[in-house]
């Protein structure tokens, strides 16, 4: 039997945007600890890890991770367990 | 407190002081975590709205959605780091990678709280003087500090 689901217009005209993660700075967090972070959540070589928590420290931000809505949420709830402070939202490049 | 690579992992050494603050520190975190995971965003303390951030950036609505179905998860999984923890504080425990993991966490998770509290910033003025009042939670929190760059530098 086929179910109906409500699709809201948002939904519909942003399908093909694929949404970011993005780690803002907080002044307690380490910067190894971030670091290491990045490194074990997604696997990112040191020099990435690094590259990204500079930019975390410097610029205020930095998009760690893109992708379906639902993989997002995902990172962003791992990144919420590890104590950084992350959020998600559609790609506005 | 010191780590040592031995055969199995990392041997943890620990005095009885700075285990009796570990665990009373972590004890009351956990008492507060245990009461956030059934109170709602709005009445949340300060201090404890920090381990459960919003995930969406400018949309409430699905901020909310998200917290229905997150919030107790993530409280759950604060707590299961810390109970990690506190099992690992005895003394010449050897710690495994996964312990590790737990307890850099935990300890980042106690940190980020007594931060909160104590308003830090990143000026490099937060020094304070022996006569201020949240002289000794300042040292704590510098003591964490120094214990999870330590672990850290053990994990990799």
């Amino acid at each position: 039997m086929a179910t109906v689901t409500e699709v809201k217009p948002d939904d519909i005209v942003d399908l093909d945007r694929p949404w970011v993660v993005v780690v803002w700075n907080d002044p307690i967090n380490l910067m190894a600890y971030v670091t290491w972070v990045f490194q074990k959540l997604f696997g990112y070589s040191l020099e990435k890890a690094t590259a990204l928590m500079l930019d975390v420290h410097e610029k205020g931000r930095a998009v760690v991770s893109n992708g379906s809505r639902e993989r997002a949420e995902v990172d962003v709830q791992r990144l919420h367990e590890h104590g950084l402070w992350a959020t998600m939202q559609r790609d506005d490049a | 407190m010191s780590f040592e690579r031995v055969e199995g992992g990392l041997q943890l050494t620990i005095d009885n002081h700075s285990r009796n603050v570990l665990v009373q520190l972590l004890g009351e975190l956990r008492h507060e975590l245990v009461r956030a995971k059934s109170t709602s965003d709005n009445e949340l303390a300060s201090h404890m709205k920090r381990l459960f951030p919003t995930a969406y950036h400018n949309d409430e609505r699905r901020n909310q959605e998200y917290r229905r179905f997150t919030h107790a998860d993530l409280a759950d999984s604060h707590v299961a780091a810390i109970d990690d923890t506190l099992s690992l504080l005895t003394p010449q425990r050897v710690l495994t990678q996964g312990d590790l993991e737990q307890f850099v966490r935990a300890i980042n998770a106690m940190r980020l709280v007594l931060g909160t509290i104590l308003d830090v910033s990143e000026d490099e003025a937060n020094d304070v003087g022996e006569d201020d009042p949240t002289a000794a939670q300042r040292e704590v929190y510098d003591y964490l500090g120094w214990l999870l760059h330590t672990a850290l530098q053990h994990l990799g």
